[in-house]
């Protein structure tokens, strides 16, 4: 596609019935979202026996259906101004759409309300003085996944701009229109549930006998001397 | 950074992340068919040696075209069993009629402003615009909507309040409406998770969470002649110049937050 104009139209042409626009828009749209179940599905496959082909298509299928639930709720929701292209933005829904179904079985998430951030900050208080230790890659991996679902679209693709690209707070802002304030509440409050769901995520690891609460194994193969024992809410500040 | 940065799960999740994309373009790539590109040929040297990258490698070969025909289809037919009435209920008089006396409201979630139409009237009217709407948020005043469509909404209880708007047209609606909410904060509108009800009249009900107004200090109700009014960035640009006229109503209820108390 050359730009966010052709981009814009045809996603219009799509989400106003148009069968045509709609298959052209599944085919512009099919590289990035197979691409990213397929990376998902390879990862963190458990020898299902399926063929694999088989099952990027069923997920796939499941990410473009997300898409266009509920008239195009996530279509809509994505605006070329803010920064991502429509292939990006489709990118991470795939992500989120194939790593939840694949650790819960459950489809769509994305026809159901993500987690409100405000829901997840409720028992933020009890977190921010223990300590946070994320025990492997398999806990890693949950904790991501977890994120994602917390994670409206919007708060999606502010999570990649501002803590996996660490773009910078004033270029979100120049893009986006949001206050530097929108936007550095934005990152305190994302970097503040990832700190809870990692407290979470802990907390129900099996714990070994003798081993004080929430004292989980060190980090791939960082030492326990160098976890820090607090650390303050304001990280990504 | 700092070591002891490095080791918060933020700079964990984030060092996972840009991980786990690393392959994501030759993948994509090979998605598209560009089997020759040399980010592709890497990988495929390195699948002799690792069976995840030979497996990601099979899974992206492109799929073809019957499997997006097969996904455009099902996506087509979803959207297509969004109900839409088909029979169309008579005219209703020029005067503003209770919700609960009509059976024909329509109940639908609000999915990013998702159009909810009804149909009335004759195909003949379709093009006719919008009476004046009066505005009622939850346990506020009522006041007109052309000269001065304000109610203010008032929040109390938090994130699990609940809010209810009703916008009732002076005169019967002569045409389908579709209605479109945003919340304005900062930025640019943002279309809200609402449920909405249109009666046969052309009354408009919206009930939702205090939570989706999260930020938010009024929310812009946009109403048009489903006809004439398709598109949503019509609606956004509506919303964002807060201005109705002959044909669309934008109905601007302010947001006023009420501390419980002791707060």
């Amino acid at each position: 596609m050359s730009g966010d104009l052709d981009e814009r139209a045809l996603l219009d042409q799509a989400l106003s019935g148009d069968a045509a626009a709609t298959r052209r828009l599944v085919g512009v749209l099919m590289p990035v979202v197979q691409a990213r179940v397929a990376r998902t599905l390879v990862r963190r496959r458990a020898g299902s026996g399926r063929d694999v082909r088989q099952e990027v298509e069923d997920l796939a299928q499941e990410v473009f259906a997300a898409l266009f639930a509920e008239g195009g709720k996530v279509l809509r929701a994505w605006d070329a101004s803010r920064g991502l292209s429509l292939a990006s933005f489709c990118g991470l829904v795939a992500e989120r759409e194939a790593a939840s179904i694949l650790r819960s079985g459950r489809r769509s998430p994305w026809t159901e309300e993500a987690t409100e951030l405000d829901e997840l900050e409720k028992s933020l208080v009890e977190v921010a003085d223990v300590e946070v230790r994320v025990s492997s890659k398999e806990q890693l991996e949950r904790l991501v996944d977890r994120l994602r679902e917390a994670l409206s679209s919007r708060g999606l693709e502010l999570f990649h701009r501002l803590i996996v690209e660490e773009e910078s707070v004033e270029s979100v802002c120049a893009s986006t229109g949001m206050t530097s304030d929108a936007v550095y509440a934005w990152k305190s409050r994302i970097a503040k549930v990832i700190r809870k769901l990692a407290a979470d995520l802990a907390a129900s690891e099996p714990r070994v006998p003798g081993q004080p609460p929430r004292a989980a194994a060190t980090v791939e193969g960082m030492s326990e001397s160098a976890v820090p024992s607090r650390r303050s809410n304001e990280e990504t500040r | 950074m700092k070591e002891d940065e490095a080791r918060g799960p933020l700079s964990l999740v984030r060092d996972h992340v840009r991980g786990e994309r690393t392959h994501d373009a030759a993948l994509e790539a090979l998605a598209r068919g560009e089997a020759s590109s040399p980010s592709v040929a890497e990988l495929e040297e390195r699948s002799g040696s690792d069976a995840e990258v030979a497996a990601m490698l099979e899974a992206s070969r492109p799929f073809g075209p019957e499997v997006l025909d097969r996904i455009a289809a099902r996506v087509t037919a979803n959207a297509s069993a969004i109900a839409v009435p088909s029979a169309r209920p008579p005219v209703v008089g020029g005067r503003v009629l209770a919700f609960v006396r009509r059976h024909a409201a329509i109940v639908a979630p609000l999915a990013v402003a998702a159009a909810v139409l009804l149909y009335m009237g004759r195909a003949d009217e379709a093009h006719l615009g919008l009476p004046d709407y009066f505005v009622v948020a939850t346990g506020e005043r009522e006041m007109r909507g052309a000269d001065q469509p304000h109610a203010t909404l008032e929040l109390r209880g938090g994130a699990n309040a609940s809010f209810e708007i009703v916008a009732r047209p002076a005169t019967t609606v002569p045409t389908p409406v579709v209605a479109y909410l945003f919340a304005i904060g900062d930025g640019e509108p943002n279309p809200i998770e609402a449920k909405v009800e249109i009666a046969a009249e052309g009354s408009v009900r919206i009930k939702g969470s205090a939570r989706a107004l999260a930020g938010a200090r009024e929310l812009r109700l946009v109403l048009g002649p489903a006809s004439d009014f398709k598109r949503y960035e019509d609606a956004l640009s509506r919303a964002r110049a807060g201005t109705s006229d002959g044909q669309v109503r934008v109905l601007v209820v302010p947001i006023l937050r009420i501390p419980r108390a002791g707060e």
